[in-house]
């Protein structure tokens, strides 16, 4: 090296963090007889202004080309002190951080003496690294100013908008045929028991009209390649056999379709035709043929549809066509599905009884445009239910099925209660709970307002098995916990609260992405706390349900928060590079292929060099984990930041022993 | 295969040994009593969770070097050795405790005994086909309500010889022999007989609660495989009146096992049908060729 090292060190007290722990000063002390050592010092916050003025101070007046801060972990603040080296116009990766808080004075708090030796020795570690530093120079990339949006219920509605209004492009892709998602399907939404589909459907209106939104319903995202930036998505857009331009949405073509098939927006509850719009208000308003049901594709007859069209807008020879978009930034909004209690709950007979069902399916049967027009009638008998029971929890909070909780049962159950005593005013209804968890805004008085009704009972309790008698009515058992009995009801509805999976379609998306799940399936975002929105993969941000169960309030809240981080990301305009990318020498380079496969995130390729291949590093889309140098056999590979004879001398100190 | 027949079958449920005993063999299922052998370890469960696995380890040891599997008629031992061995296949540390107890007897378990309930003998490895072709005459087509018992479906992590979707094994079986069968509400209810010991009065109106279903829904009769369930079902019918009031609660009851060898041409002494306390009379009369 040219340069001779002159290393500068910075132990930091961290209020009594550190230095009530380490003897600061000693380790200043150790550190100045360090080789290279032109100055250490100490100060309460090195973090704090006056303590990064004061490494800047010296870099400028002593010469420093190297800087150690010992302190906290480097996940805390090595942005802070990087910024800090920037400023004194060093290169920022000339900075090495000895972390003697966490590994040190948090862990050894009763071993004062045992600890300042640690810290020494972690600081001379940091010093011996710190000599072998070089700048690192990083790429910047410009990004494409464009986002997609994968799902359109409320949250990719929003994040969609968000995006839009800020003067960005957005795609929006749906796999259904309409966007609404969910909500669509709600009759009202608590607290405020807005009607769900008046606050939704004037925003569907505004993606469908928004200039700067490109809807692509009945799509799916078949392939997402490249990173953050500068990304390229493949999707598929089935063929509704209906030509979009000329279409009016006129319905003539649903009118006149003889045939109807269970409706699926409906839950099966309802029909539909084989030609339909998934609900009135759907946007876009055109509707799309079944191709499974349409006797025309199954026998070559009928075409009601197209004889009847005025705008000749049918097209059977339609044909599914693939469409690739390039965008900077990705919002996944894939929302949720419920439980499968059919299957993994036969004790509460939903599948088997007509009388157990879903809230969401309770949902339809009080919406005015559902199956029964908005009049409750139980499936069994189209008669209104007297007394009906609604039971909370149903597959969450329980080890055997999902452990966690979903965070909108408890109030949508009350919310279902208010449904059926207000419909049906003789009606009596039984809630099982196990806690009533209503704490959103306004929750509170909501529930106090319900469970104050006479006719709307609250029993802490969740039933073991809903039974049907010879005669077909419903019976079950509920330990009621407040009042230590056993209470038998003779529901003649029985309404599940179903616990929330996240939709299917996720897992597939989640996979091409290499975005990180939680054990339960949903998206993990990259701090609980403080980066929400993130996701595990740059330029990859998640909105409602997809991240966690979430009501529709704080589904909104996080859309519009996933909005603003990808517009901040395309108002930028160019990515940055990491810097501790991997780098390879090949001429070192055997072609094995090793790191190829060891790479989490595809960002080594094999190319063809002199007869033979070599591994190459996407720079843009390596993550610097170093998986790659770890494993390289030859030494082919190094990650910079880390390279060999930087953290052997780090190795050697704290192998060294005392 | 060995029969290991636990304590409340030899004690109480002759009519299960003996037609169980009387119907094996004339399927082709050899039977040799179990030797040495000790309690199941069903009542040590909640007393001491280590000899609640190692006695029933014993008991598959003692199979494992006579080189059979077992047959274990009661839905109880059933479950302990199932259970045992899903622990001892899951820790591996509480196997070695248990060998190297085993060792003092020169025993080992090493997992290779396969446990059998009656219903999988009968559905798996006889075959409900075998069946239909060894009765010589098909009984009348009575209706029937099987009941399973607990712990022939629970607890489902472990796997148990019946699932509590689609049809019963027991279903089935019973179908194979001529008899109908038809859904009932409670048919995975308790019998009330784990009750007993604690508080008798709640044990019986459990009972009376699955025998007054058995009424409403019009059987003819129940048939079950579990001795427990048939002590409650057949034996507390009685009880049942006395402490509900109810005189309603009456409904012949059957092994299962009875009403193949019945349908086999079985004597019914053999049978043990002189054994069951229900009044099987009637339905017995009709069920005669």
């Amino acid at each position: 090296m040219a340069e001779e090292p002159r290393v500068g060190v910075y132990v930091c007290h961290c209020g009594v963090n550190i230095a009530g722990v380490v003897n600061v000063k000693e380790v200043v002390e150790y550190a100045s007889t360090l080789p290279n050592v032109v100055v250490a010092k100490d100060y309460p916050f090195m973090c704090s202004d006056p303590g990064q003025n004061l490494i800047i101070e010296d870099i400028k007046t002593k010469g420093l080309n190297r800087v150690v801060v010992a302190s906290c972990s480097p996940r805390m603040h090595e942005p802070t002190f990087r910024k800090a080296l920037e400023r004194a116009g060093l290169n920022p990766y000339l900075l090495e951080m000895a972390n003697i808080r966490e590994h040190c004075s948090w862990v050894h708090e009763k071993q004062p003496k045992e600890a300042t030796e640690k810290a020494k020795e972690l600081v001379e570690a940091g010093v011996a690294k710190a000599r072998m530093l070089k700048p690192i120079e990083t790429v910047k990339m410009p990004a494409v100013k464009r986002a997609l949006v994968i799902g359109g219920g409320v949250a990719g509605i929003r994040a969609a908008l968000d995006i839009a209004n800020s003067g960005f492009e957005v795609y929006l892709v749906e796999k259904r045929p309409s966007i609404g998602g969910n909500m669509a399907r709600l009759d009202k939404t608590f607290p405020t028991l807005d009607c769900s589909q008046c606050i939704l459907t004037p925003m569907m209106v505004e993606v469908a009209q928004h200039p700067n939104i490109k809807l692509l319903t009945y799509s799916e995202v078949q392939s997402i390649d490249g990173s953050v930036g500068n990304f390229t998505v493949k999707i598929l857009k089935k063929p509704r056999y209906v030509n979009e331009d000329l279409c009016t949405g006129c319905g003539i073509c649903e009118q006149k379709c003889p045939y109807t098939v269970p409706s699926e927006f409906n839950l099966g509850l309802g029909k539909r035709k084989v030609i339909y719009f998934e609900f009135p208000q759907a946007v876009p308003l055109k509707p799309v043929i079944d191709r499974d049901n349409c006797v025309y594709f199954k026998k070559g007859t009928c075409r009601a549809c197209e004889k009847f069209c005025p705008t000749k807008a049918i097209d059977f020879n339609q044909q599914p066509k693939e469409i690739t978009i390039e965008v900077g930034a990705i919002i996944l909004a894939t929302g949720y599905g419920l439980y499968d209690v059919k299957t993994k709950m036969p004790e509460y007979r939903y599948g088997l009884s007509k009388n157990v069902i879903t809230g969401l399916e309770l949902e339809r049967l009080t919406s005015a445009t559902g199956p029964t027009k908005g009049v409750i009638l139980r499936p069994s008998d189209k008669k209104e239910p007297k007394n009906v029971a609604i039971i909370l929890c149903v597959g969450s909070r329980d080890e055997k099925h999902l452990d966690y909780c979903c965070r909108f049962g408890c109030v949508a159950g009350i919310k279902h209660a208010y449904y059926i005593v207000s419909h049906i005013p003789d009606a009596k209804v039984t809630i099982c709970y196990t806690d009533i968890r209503a704490f959103g805004k306004g929750y509170e008085d909501f529930y106090a307002r319900i469970r104050s009704l006479d006719n709307v009972q609250f029993i802490r309790g969740r039933p073991m098995e809903i039974f049907e008698d010879t005669n077909g009515s419903l019976y079950f058992d509920v330990f009621d916990q407040n009042t230590n009995r056993l209470i038998r009801l003779n529901p003649d509805l029985v309404v599940l609260e179903t616990g929330v999976v996240p939709d299917p379609s996720f897992e597939q998306i989640a996979t091409v992405l290499k975005c990180s799940r939680g054990p339960d399936g949903f998206a993990l975002e990259l701090h609980p706390k403080l980066r929400p929105t993130e996701t595990s993969v740059d330029g990859v941000f998640i909105a409602g349900v997809v991240q966690g169960p979430k009501d529709i309030p704080d589904t909104v809240a996080q859309a519009g928060a996933a909005a603003a981080s990808a517009i901040t990301l395309l108002a930028k305009g160019e990515v940055e590079s990491v810097p501790n990318v991997a780098s390879v020498n090949q001429d070192l380079c055997s072609g094995c292929g090793v790191c190829e496969v060891v790479c989490p995130y595809t960002a080594i390729v094999m190319e063809a060099r002199n007869g033979g291949r070599v591994a190459k590093v996407e720079a843009t889309k390596c993550k610097g984990c170093g998986a790659c140098a770890a494993a390289c056999p030859s030494g082919a590979m190094t990650q910079l930041g880390f390279e060999d004879k930087q953290i052997i001398p780090q190795i050697d100190v704290l192998a060294r022993g005392r | 295969m060995y029969i290991f027949l636990g304590c409340t079958t030899p004690m109480k449920q002759y009519a299960y040994e003996l037609s169980i005993r009387a119907v094996f063999p004339r399927l082709g299922i050899e039977i040799v009593d179990m030797p040495d052998s000790n309690c199941c370890g069903t009542p040590l469960m909640g007393v001491n969770r280590f000899y609640n696995v190692y006695a029933p380890a014993r008991l598959m040891a003692i199979a494992e070097a006579g080189g059979l599997d077992i047959v274990a008629p009661c839905n109880g031992c059933h479950l302990a050795l199932s259970e045992a061995a899903f622990m001892l296949r899951e820790k591996k540390n509480l196997l070695e405790q248990v060998n190297a107890l085993l060792k003092e007897e020169g025993l080992k378990y090493s997992g290779k005994v396969k446990v059998y309930h009656p219903v999988e003998v009968l559905y798996g490895l006889v075959g409900v086909e075998k069946i239909s072709s060894a009765i010589s005459y098909k009984l009348p087509p009575l209706k029937f309500a099987c009941h399973p018992g607990c712990h022939l479906v629970r607890p489902s992590h472990i796997g148990r010889p019946e699932k509590r979707n689609g049809k019963l094994k027991l279903e089935a079986l019973t179908e194979a022999i001529g008899l109908q069968t038809s859904d009932h509400p409670e048919k995975y209810e308790c019998c009330g007989a784990a009750m007993i010991p604690y508080s008798t009065d709640a044990a019986i109106k459990t009972v009376a609660m699955r025998i007054k279903k058995f009424v409403e829904g019009g059987f003819d009769g129940v048939t079950t495989l579990c001795p427990y369930c048939f002590d409650m079902i057949d034996g507390k019918q009685d009880a049942a009146k006395t402490i509900t009031g109810d005189r309603s609660l009456s409904i012949p009851t059957f092994y299962y096992t009875q009403l193949l060898g019945l349908a086999m041409g079985i004597n019914e002494r053999e049978l043990g049908l002189n054994l069951n306390m229900s009044p099987v009379g009637s339905v017995l009369e009709k069920l005669r060729r």
